[in-house]
């Protein structure tokens, strides 16, 4: 679903992407990890098309430098790190705000808006506090809500940078088993930006390491999260532990 | 347990509510003034204007002069200046998401201002239609200078817009106050323009707003949506379909527009912009699909009334309607603001 080669890009004068290869598959998890201005974000904009960049891209079958804003919107949904949230919104009416792409510039929204909209606020299980306002949630109700909006889109490429950072362990699981399910659900492609090493391994198919604006690793969890390689790029000391399951857990040395 | 819900919409109490305040100031504006009429024949007046309806009112052919070329079309140009203000306003707001954008915001006013200037340093004549068509000119050259000042480029955004509109207001009115300094009748002429007034006998004016005034309306109205949108920020806008820009040009063309025929009938009338759409705002909720029309009809009756002091307090002269509308304005807002504050905590 998202296939881009040699993307190359700049934000504010200085290059943020100096070549990037990366694929990601319908039904497919992908997680970037790597150290802060890496370039995580910056690959997420390009395909979401807010960045511009050369190179090729191609996004469900779109370019999104190129196609319509439309055709993109009705095919990439992007929740940024931090979204911008409108004072004095309900829940429903931001949800419904994913609805924008099919609606025409004089038009308002149908009823199959309104029914799409409640039933993706009944699955991330947000119905309930539909008239509440945005300025009114916890963390956790805060990133379903975003979440709701992203997936009212009902688009087959779903894009997400740090979606749980601002969350406690428990909304992290509830918000990361929720996108985990509904990419098997709806055979979503996704693609996010971790901090979380250990998260990010978890719940990914894939790894790809950012380092500088390139893809310095890139492969299966086990593959990626090596100490050296994640000492080389993010100049910590780690030690990677598997658990009694199999998954890997990334743990700080102290004093390293 | 599903909640039904529906999207935010322009509800049925906030819009009788505002609907009544507007009739009501028009019936008022339109019974006082410095000639008594009755109201009863002022009723059965107007009643006797109605489709299929023949009453005699009673009035005499100079009281009903008086209705009819002075009243009326000052009342209803007050709500046209009124609605158009405050309706561009609100929609300025919600383009830069910037509680203090005002339909001047990008050099209307400025533009106006120089224009109207240089009919009256000219010696023009200064009660037909030179003075509105040059005033109109001035405002739109300003905006469009901005616009392409601030609105172009590889990193356009709503910032630099405001900050291109400043400069074009300074140069604007720069130039103005050169040419007003330079002879002293100028000055007064001048000034009396500035602070607003709708002193007007007969419908020209009104004829003259009308037509900018509905196609100003039709677009703002029809693009209330996307002002909400918007308020999610550009790029966000941009990742839900929305050409950001494209909206923020076609906004910003309508309002000024709108605004630009306004200021030319009535010089610069203060703070309707600004008070109107936070009082809505305040009071009925902050979706654009709501504050948008509930605008237009409270800044319609809110001028009518300001314009109703402007000619009686202190009767027969009169006060500039910008005095007005700031003096009843300022302390009126603060209270709603307080309110507003009050029911927060």
């Amino acid at each position: 679903m998202i296939a881009c080669h040699q993307v190359r890009a700049a934000y504010n004068g200085s290059e943020v992407l100096r070549g990037i290869d990366l694929e990601v598959a319908a039904g497919e998890w992908v997680a970037l990890i790597g150290p802060n201005g890496a370039g995580k974000s910056s690959l997420l904009r390009v395909i979401a098309g807010a960045l511009g960049a050369s190179g090729t891209v191609d996004v469900g079958g779109h370019d999104p430098r190129d196609a319509s804003r439309t055709a993109v919107a009705t095919t990439v949904a992007f929740v940024p790190q931090h979204p911008v949230l409108p004072e004095g919104m309900s829940v429903f009416d931001y949800a419904l705000l994913g609805r924008t792409p099919y609606i025409k510039w004089w038009g308002v929204e149908s009823s199959l808006d309104v029914e799409i909209t409640h039933q993706v606020l009944d699955r991330v299980d947000m119905d309930t506090l539909a008239h509440r306002n945005l300025d009114r949630l916890s963390g956790g109700e805060l990133q379903r809500a975003i979440l709701a909006r992203a997936l009212v889109q009902q688009t087959p490429v779903l894009l997400l940078d740090e979606p749980t950072a601002a969350l406690d362990i428990g909304h992290q699981q509830q918000v990361l088993d929720l996108i985990d399910e509904l990419r098997h659900e709806k055979g979503l492609a996704v693609l996010s930006a971790f901090h979380d090493l250990t998260v990010a391994g978890q719940y990914a198919d894939r790894l790809v390491l950012m380092a500088e604006g390139i893809i310095a690793a890139s492969g299966e969890p086990t593959a990626v999260l090596d100490p050296s390689l994640l000492n080389r790029h993010y100049g910590a000391q780690v030690n990677v532990l598997h658990d009694a399951d199999g998954n890997i857990v990334v743990a700080l040395r102290r004093g390293g | 347990m599903s909640v039904a819900t529906a999207p935010a919409r322009l509800r049925r109490r906030p819009a009788l509510a505002t609907f009544v305040f507007v009739v009501t100031a028009a019936a008022l504006g339109v019974v006082f003034g410095p000639a008594s009429l009755s109201v009863g024949d002022i009723f059965l007046e107007l009643l006797d204007r109605l489709p299929l309806i023949q009453v005699d009112s009673g009035l005499s052919e100079r009281e009903a002069a008086i209705l009819w070329q002075i009243r009326v079309p000052r009342v209803v140009l007050g709500g046209l200046v009124g609605a158009i203000l405050a309706i561009s306003g609100a929609a300025y707001q919600g383009v830069f998401r910037n509680p203090l954008a005002d339909p001047y915001l990008l050099g209307v006013a400025a533009g106006a201002g120089l224009g109207a200037t240089l009919v009256i340093a000219a010696g023009g004549d200064t009660t037909g239609i030179l003075l509105p068509a040059a005033a109109f000119a001035g405002a739109v050259i300003a905006v469009v200078v901005t616009y392409a000042a601030g609105g172009f480029g590889k990193r356009r955004n709503s910032a630099t817009l405001i900050l291109a509109g400043v400069a074009v207001a300074s140069f604007f009115t720069a130039l103005q106050t050169f040419v007003q300094q330079r002879s002293a009748d100028t000055v007064r002429e001048v000034f009396s323009w500035i602070l607003g007034r709708l002193a007007t006998v007969g419908w020209d004016e009104v004829r003259l707003l009308l037509p900018y005034a509905v196609a100003s309306v039709i677009v703002l109205l029809a693009s209330r949506r996307l002002l909400d949108v918007l308020a999610v920020g550009e790029e966000e806008a941009n990742t839900l379909g929305v050409r950001a820009e494209q909206v923020r040009l076609v906004v910003v063309a309508a309002a000024t527009l709108g605004t630009a025929a306004a200021v030319a009938v009535s010089g610069l009338i203060a703070f309707v912009g600004i008070i109107v759409p936070h009082a809505v705002r305040m009071l009925f909720g902050s979706s654009y699909r709501s504050i948008l029309p509930l605008s237009l009809l409270a800044g319609a009756g809110f001028l009518v009334l300001a314009d109703l002091l402007a000619r009686t307090v202190l009767s027969p002269g009169e006060l500039p309607i910008g005095v007005v509308t700031a003096f009843v304005g300022a302390p009126f807002f603060v209270v709603i603001l307080r309110r507003a504050l009050g029911g927060q905590q």
